[in-house]
């Protein structure tokens, strides 16, 4: 199919951009275009305008601080994948940065974009949200930090008002270790369950633990009841197939044509446990 | 003076590097869309949005008002356009015409109902979007079992039930044999219903020729049924009419028929007298292109208590979708005549039934119904075995029939032509390591990761029955080829085929059998196609394995006359007689050059004339043989005497993770027979393509439908083709019986990939999971692997 007929505008400023947004309530932000642009050739959502923000320097912008980074928004997930920063800093983005699609859509598509897209099934939502991390929204009265967990709402769904830009992200640097585990039915395809697992060992017992599923609700979960039970223990076998359990129990799993509740709630309940056996054994 | 002889220059069975493939690489290739005509209209189509539905009322006015729109019809505004009929009709067969637009009744959601053509595609599409129909719902019948319910609403009210076609099998008395059998094996296997998805969708460029007649570019199989079907739909005379097929992005069965939207696109050309084109967006290929496979087979198998076959009686039910055009009862009828495979079974009762329902229709793919039969029986045989407590292989040996027995015709009256099944499923299993592959696969029973190995053996159709017996099948073609070999004044050659390149490499083929027929380097052959304005005609189009066989087999026949010819005028140059010459391929003495080819005197082979100096006097014609007209010039008919079977096994590992059902295949043996093999890089291209797909429908692709008849899969992010990594390297274990049938030896290699390799993966993974559950549905999704393992478990 082809493109419903659209305005096209390149502002060069975040001032810019917001008074194009401001401009027209059916204006959008094109930030890499990896999934808008699909929805609108398959004439899912048609736009009056569509607000290029490919050209401002600004919000792609990297700063590392002492015990944050703050990345722009417009930073695509293949220069975030190449980034030493990311690397040594924030490894859990790193190691999910290898699940987000295929080369070709890693080049375009943005860390933002995929934010304020918020597709159930994507890495970075998950990222975010067992990072703590905050999203910098910029709107014509200014800035506002979103906490993750406030700021996705549900699948496609976000806490950004109209007018307002995504402009940023700020992740604090984790004491954790962590590690990510994905179930997609093909290599690069959205996941059908997922699961990023943090803890602070001491030995083998769990000092701390964070645990967060994604792909299994509308927007990224956390295990508190599984955190709950870990802590304080050691991360044997049997804890550890207990605290898969124990993470998806309650949950009501999403269902799509890929996987039905049922089994997405067992596939996460394995990647909680698959996470840990790698942590428990120093794999990460 | 030449040296006597040189060196052999014979091309077939050596990989010839395919032409222009550097072009199709760099995108520079040109298919339908790349076609470009001054002053081009663009077509969309108003489609159904439920599943079954009377048609109140269309109105046209808001699209047609829309800026940019050029025109908008349905039905009623195009007075005298008539429709298709079924490619195939079997005796008792019923009728829908095949209209391209709906007329009274819409019967599945997508179907056309009105068309606009516009100034550019995206106008069509929103005025598309403004043609409002009232209607009136009718009950939708989604599934094979829905239409069968006694009571179960017609959707052709002049049909008594909602069965197309049937046809029937009874040879011996397999009630008595099943009764006396030591094990009865009896279940129902289903091939769930997949997208051919060739990655260029179909396309249409039709443009008036300003004396009345059309031109139409069509990314088709078939461009000369497409031009009779054109033809007779508008009733136009063929000599009107043009097809020309540019590049091709794949076809896969599903472009093997012409489609009423053709003969659309020519009447608007021919009405508004502008050049209109329609590209078939991927979205809509889901509605407005045949689906493959979705089919059951309710099976019963006897075994004697050694595993022997006593008897099968099975019922093929093929879910046909809301239109029967695109080879009506074609898929299953095939799938069981060869669902008793290689094997012998003394006693059969199969019956091949289409059954219609409110989904988009179903037709040909890779393998046409064999892939579906082949899973039921290579399933059966696997869970006897298990039941006898003998090894998968050797029941199949037990079973096989064996070249002593060749030719051998089926139960089903399919003659097998030659093979040897025992020694090629031998080689295939000892190329793989089959025994230290299922002791691997028992030391991994009870670990996270399951191992197992899986075999299935197939026979695959290919070549075509003669005309006459495509009658008799109720194909409405013939199977034959025409076409022209002509040398040029150069001494180089043109082959003028009706066989179509799809990018299987049908031209490179064909011109290694001619350079060899006519002892020449295959460079100074080319071969056009594509073009009905050709002088060749290929009468059922290219598929059904046919090409390289009867398009190949017609180029035999060809050159063998521009033989006699060059013979004929060398021996005129040479003062001989014709019986004292022959054609051979020689050196310039002292020339390290390639060879050319020369007739010379057989008694004294220095005395030479060159094939190129004969052409040159044949076009001169100044001095010529009694009786021989100028130029050289051959043109043949080929008509196929029989089916050629090929055949093969293949044996796969696979690793299922036991906690979340997935299913990597590891590694896989394709052993296989086509006959002489003619190039081999296209045949291993061939078999690892379809081994692809095969492996998609095994594993990923599903087309299905919401609870309204919608489809869930409308794009390829939703729409699970196999990726590259999906897909293990292929070992490929060749034998070579050549076809007794056909001149070169050929048998049909382009589905063979696709048939076994369902059952073998699916016979790896019961293999592997254990028999608690017994597999019997594709696709083997993680989560139906983890679903049966689960229940296994419970056991």
């Amino acid at each position: 199919m082809k493109f419903p007929a659209f305005a096209y505008a390149v502002p060069e400023t975040i001032e810019e951009a917001l008074e194009l947004l401001a401009s027209d309530a059916d204006a959008r932000p094109l930030a890499g275009g990896q999934s808008l642009l699909p929805i609108m050739a398959l004439r899912l959502a048609a736009p009056s305008m569509l607000v290029d923000l490919g050209r401002i320097d600004m919000l792609r912008q990297c700063v590392v601080g002492p015990d944050r980074m703050r990345i722009g928004a417009m930073r695509t997930h293949a220069a975030n994948a190449a980034c030493f920063d990311v690397w040594a800093q924030l490894p859990l983005m790193s190691d999910a940065l290898h699940h987000v699609a295929h080369q070709a859509v890693r080049n375009r598509g943005t860390f933002g974009g995929s934010l304020a897209h918020a597709d159930a099934g994507a890495e970075m939502p998950l990222v975010v949200s067992a990072l703590d991390g905050a999203i910098i929204l910029r709107g014509p009265h200014g800035e506002r930090s979103v906490p993750a967990a406030d700021f996705f709402q549900g699948h496609y769904t976000t806490a950004i008002e109209p007018g307002e830009l995504l402009v940023a992200v700020e992740l604090p640097y984790s004491p954790l270790q962590w590690a990510f585990e994905e179930f997609a039915r093909r290599s690069g395809d959205l996941a059908v369950a997922m699961a990023a697992v943090g803890v602070d060992l001491d030995g083998d017992v769990c000092r701390d633990v964070r645990i967060l599923l994604g792909s299994v609700g509308e927007r990224p979960i956390r295990a508190h009841d599984a955190e709950a039970f870990l802590r304080g223990r050691p991360l044997t076998p049997g804890a550890i197939t207990e605290a898969g359990r124990m993470a998806v129990a309650g949950v009501a799993a999403r269902s799509d044509i890929h996987a039905d509740p049922a089994y997405r709630a067992s596939i996460a309940a394995v990647l909680v446990s698959r996470a840990l056996d790698r942590l428990a054994r120093g794999d990460f | 003076m030449d040296a006597p002889t040189a060196p052999s220059c014979r091309s077939t069975g050596t990989s010839v590097r395919r032409r222009g493939l550097a072009r199709i690489v760099a995108g520079k290739a040109a298919y339908v869309p790349d076609q470009h005509l001054p002053g081009t209209l663009d077509v969309a189509f108003a489609r159904s949005p439920v599943a079954h539905a009377h048609i109140r009322s269309i109105d046209i006015g808001r699209a047609a008002a829309l800026p940019g729109v050029v025109a908008v019809r349905t039905m009623r505004d195009l007075p005298g356009l008539g429709s298709l009929s079924s490619t195939w009709e079997v005796a008792g067969q019923r009728h829908c015409p095949e209209h391209a637009l709906a007329t009274d009744r819409l019967r599945h959601v997508g179907q056309a109902f009105a068309v606009v053509v516009a100034n550019d595609r995206a106008t069509a599409e929103r005025a598309a979007a403004l043609v409002e129909i009232d209607l009136e719902p009718l009950p939708a019948l989604l599934s094979v079992d829905a239409a069968l319910e006694p009571d179960a609403p017609r959707l052709y009210p002049d049909w008594p039930d909602n069965e197309a076609a049937r046809a029937e099998w009874l040879v011996g008395d397999p009630d008595a044999a099943l009764d006396g059998a030591a094990l009865v094996v009896e279940e129902s296997f289903t091939s769930q219903r997949v997208h051919p998805l060739s990655l260029e969708t179909r396309g249409i460029l039709a443009a008036p020729d300003g004396e009345g007649g059309v031109t139409l570019w069509v990314s088709t199989q078939a461009p000369h049924q497409v031009k009779m079907a054109v033809a007779s739909a508008l009733g136009l005379p063929e000599h009107r009419l043009r097809v020309i097929v540019p590049n091709v992005g794949g076809g896969f069965g599903m472009k093997a028929y012409p489609h009423a939207d053709e003969a659309l696109l020519a009447r608007l050309a021919l009405d508004l007298g502008r050049p209109v084109r329609w590209i078939e967006d991927r979205r809509e290929s889901f509605v407005s292109s045949a689906m493959g496979r979705d089919q059951r087979v309710d099976l019963r198998v006897g075994f004697d208590a050694t595993g022997r076959i006593l008897a099968l009686d099975g019922v093929v039910t093929l879910d046909k979708g809301a239109l029967i055009g695109q080879s009506s009862l074609g898929t299953a009828w095939v799938g069981a005549a060869f669902l008793p495979g290689g094997y012998a079974i003394p006693a059969v009762r199969i019956i091949a039934r289409a059954i219609v329902t409110n989904t988009p229709q179903t037709g040909a793919y890779r393998g046409y119904g064999q892939p579906e039969t082949n899973l039921a029986l290579e399933r059966t045989l696997d869970i006897a075995a298990d039941r006898l407590g003998i090894s998968p292989a050797e029941i199949r040996q037990r079973n096989f029939i064996v070249p002593a027995q060749m030719p051998h015709m089926i139960a089903t009256g399919v003659t097998l032509d030659s093979g040897d099944y025992p020694r090629l499923l031998d080689m295939t299993l000892e190329r793989f390591g089959y025994e230290e592959a299922r002791a691997r696969c028992a030391a991994a029973a009870a670990s996270p990761v399951r191992r197992g190995v899986g075999i299935a053996c197939y026979i695959e159709t290919s070549n075509m029955a003669p005309s006459a017996a495509a009658a008799y099948l109720g194909i409405r073609a013939g199977s034959f080829d025409l076409l022209t070999i002509r040398m040029e004044p150069t001494g180089h050659v043109r082959i003028d085929t009706g066989q179509t390149e799809l990018g299987q490499g049908i031209s490179i083929t064909l011109a290694q059998l001619c350079a060899d027929e006519l002892m020449m380097p295959v460079e100074d052959v080319v071969v056009a196609h594509g073009d009905t304005a050709l002088p060749a005609f290929t009468s059922y189009g290219t598929a059904g394995s046919a090409g390289a066989g009867v398009g190949g087999a017609a180029v035999i026949k060809g050159a063998a006359r521009l033989r006699d010819k060059l013979l004929l005028w060398g021996a005129h140059l040479l003062q001989l007689d014709a019986a004292a010459v022959e054609l051979a391929s020689a050196r310039p003495l002292g020339d390290e050059g390639a060879p050319r080819a020369v007739v010379r005197d057989k008694a004294d082979p220095g005395r030479q004339v060159a094939v190129s100096e004969i052409a040159r006097a044949a076009y001169f014609f100044h001095s010529a043989p009694d009786g021989v007209d100028p130029g050289l010039e051959a043109s043949v008919g080929y008509d196929p005497p029989g089916f050629a079977i090929s055949y093969g096994a293949v044996a796969v590992e696979v690793a299922v993770d036991a906690e979340t059902g997935k299913v990597a295949i590891e590694r896989m043996t394709f052993g296989h027979d086509c006959g002489r093999v003619i190039n081999p890089a296209i045949v291993e291209g061939q078999i690892s393509g379809a081994v692809a797909q095969a492996i998609g429908a095994t594993l990923y692709e599903a087309a299905r439908y919401d609870e309204e008849g919608r489809p869930l899969s409308t794009s390829l992010m939703d729409y699970m083709l196999p990726l590259a990594a999906d897909v293990p390297p292929i070992d490929l274990v060749h034998l070579e019986t050549p076809s007794p049938l056909y001149p070169h030896g050929v048998k049909g290699v382009g589905e063979s990939g696709t048939i076994a390799v369902p059952a073998a993966i699916m016979n790896a993974v019961q293999h592997a999971i254990g028999t608690g559950t017994t597999l019997t549905a594709l696709p083997l999704s993680a989560e139906r692997v983890w679903e049966a393992m689960r229940t296994t478990a419970q056991i």
